[in-house]
């Protein structure tokens, strides 16, 4: 049997809270991702997503169980493993290009190689002709694209994301996750993403794990059968959604079609 | 949400014409623009009244006609541009030398908590001392003349831009360190490439105080034995009871210092600019 990209066994992540009380803010939790999969973490606050993804980046250490990845335990972080962070952490005293070059940069590769490199995932990400802008020129967006342009120039195995698209729009968040969907599908990298947004997850991954809080665990994991690329109108979508809502216990069952559906698209209010 | 609150700003901005500026809001302008002016203006008429007023004799209290005279005087003889350029001399070595040991000090004192715990009674200690307090000191070991005026200045300037650089490296984002370790920075890496960047305009703020409190005890500093200089000139001419070449110096150590701090505070502008801390201005 070949070892799975990134392999969590019976972990256990132990804090004491500020009341001195010892909380397991992880208990027990076994997960499989395949190489070039796509898992979305999906919970509310405080179910240990976080914490999760924290481990397998390797910025923390399980209190008992342990993390692989193809097969090698995790101890500590490692440019094979990119985290992209909710707050983007791009370098402010660097341009755009002097940040997707960082990574290059101090593993030592050639000025001009490391310049190339960096440009051409600029233009991946769609931001060929911003190179020499400062990250505060940019609009959280476009910086969050030069974050995933930083993590794609050193080529890692897998990209883990730290509810990227939290602090962006609406619309912003849409686009984004668009070009997420399409660079993981493209490129075969393995992806671990945490969010609390259903429709993200939903668009995004191959299998969601809906955890839950207190401690935190695994309380179910949904497969998305949907073909790619997916819309986000159609009905198996919605109801793959609904289903997922149902399982945090947003939307309760006995109508669950009817009332996540947009308005317009209501049988009995569409005009013919 | 931010975004949002852009879009709609520029958007009104956009729908709003630009009024050409009538009479009034030029006025207001001017007026906006001379504020700072009219303080100086008032201190000079107060103290232009008071000498003149007879309560102080001339030698007590000349006024500031009597101070430019003597500006005229000093520059005739030619004695004012080198005492001028013996104080920016000191001032400048004074102030490098501090930042110099300050700053790698704060490095590594920022980077090493254990270090900075030993390190923080023995500073918190030495820093309330006025460094006026170490004048018996000062001449003890260093004579007279230059090095204690140089001393003096560099007491002053060590400790705010020590105590800015602790600071400012233990506060650099902790975000920052992880992406750095994440991508594999290796730990002589680190500091160039992320800490000393990530800490730098906190650090340049510290320098910036440094500066000021620097030029401060300059004049305080050339009373020690100095043969130039302005705090020299100062002594010099209260020796021989001038007291409106003192008012002359006083006020050009006050005017240097004052071009100093707006220089530095230009600098420190460009580079919160570069880092993203001041909003960029739109035109």
């Amino acid at each position: 049997m070949t070892a799975s990209a990134i392999s969590v066994e019976h972990a256990t992540r132990r804090y004491r809270g500020r009341d001195g009380e010892l909380r397991d803010a992880l208990f027990d939790f076994s997960l499989e991702v395949e190489a070039g999969g796509f898992v979305c973490l999906l919970g509310p606050s405080g179910c240990g997503k976080t914490t999760l993804l924290n481990l397998v980046a390797g910025f923390d250490r399980p209190t008992s169980g342990r993390v692989l990845v193809h097969g090698r335990k995790v101890d500590g972080p490692d440019p094979s493993r990119i985290c992209i962070f909710q707050s983007y952490a791009l370098y402010p005293w660097r341009s755009v290009l002097g940040n997707v070059e960082y990574g290059l940069e101090v593993r030592g590769v050639p000025r001009a190689q490391r310049r190339a490199i960096a440009e051409e995932y600029l233009r991946l990400v769609g931001l060929e002709g911003f190179s020499r802008h400062h990250p505060h020129q940019l609009s959280g967006g476009m910086q969050q694209r030069v974050a995933l342009a930083r993590a794609l120039a050193v080529d890692p195995e897998s990209v883990l994301m730290d509810e990227p698209f939290g602090a962006l729009d609406a619309l912003t968040r849409i686009r984004l996750q668009d070009e997420v969907g399409r660079i993981a599908l493209s490129r075969s990298k393995t992806i671990l993403f945490v969010t609390h947004d259903v429709e993200e997850s939903v668009f995004l991954a191959d299998r969601i794990v809906v955890m839950a809080p207190s401690p935190g665990r695994i309380q179910r994991i949904i497969p998305v059968p949907l073909k790619r690329p997916r819309c986000r109108t159609n009905d198996g979508f919605i109801a793959l959604r609904a289903e997922v809502l149902h399982e945090l216990g947003v939307v309760h069952p006995g109508g669950p079609l009817r009332t996540t559906r947009p308005i317009s698209n209501r049988p009995q209010e569409s005009a013919p | 949400m931010s975004a949002e609150a852009v879009t709609a700003a520029s958007a009104s901005a956009a729908a709003r014409p630009r009024r050409p500026p009538n009479a009034r809001t030029v006025l207001a302008a001017a007026a906006r623009k001379l504020l700072p002016f009219s303080g100086v203006a008032l201190l000079l008429a107060v103290w232009h009244v008071l000498a003149a007023s007879g309560l102080y004799t001339a030698e007590q209290l000349p006024g500031p006609l009597d101070a430019l005279r003597a500006s005229r005087e000093v520059w005739t003889e030619g004695t004012l541009l080198p005492h001028i350029g013996a104080s920016l001399a000191r001032f400048a070595s004074a102030y490098i030398a501090a930042v110099g040991v300050a700053v790698p000090l704060g490095l590594l004192f920022g980077l090493r908590p254990s270090l900075w715990k030993a390190a923080d009674p023995v500073i918190q200690v030495l820093r309330p001392i006025s460094p006026v307090a170490w004048f018996p000191l000062a001449v003890l070991w260093l004579g007279i003349g230059n090095l204690p005026a140089i001393a003096i200045i560099f007491v002053a300037a060590f400790y705010p831009a020590l105590l800015a650089t602790v600071s400012a490296v233990r506060r650099v984002d902790p975000v920052f360190l992880r992406v750095a370790r994440n991508f594999g920075t290796r730990d002589h890496q680190l500091l160039l490439k992320v800490i000393v960047p990530a800490a730098f305009p906190q650090i340049a703020m510290g320098l910036r105080i440094a500066v000021g409190a620097a030029w401060v005890y300059l004049v305080a500093g050339e009373m020690l034995g100095a043969r130039s200089g302005l705090g020299f000139l100062i002594m010099d001419a209260r020796n021989f009871l001038r007291t409106d070449l003192i008012l002359m110096a006083m006020g050009l150590v006050g005017a240097i210092g004052f071009a100093i701090d707006r220089g530095v505070a230009f600098l420190e502008r460009r580079l919160d600019a570069r880092w993203g801390l001041l909003p960029e201005e739109h035109p």
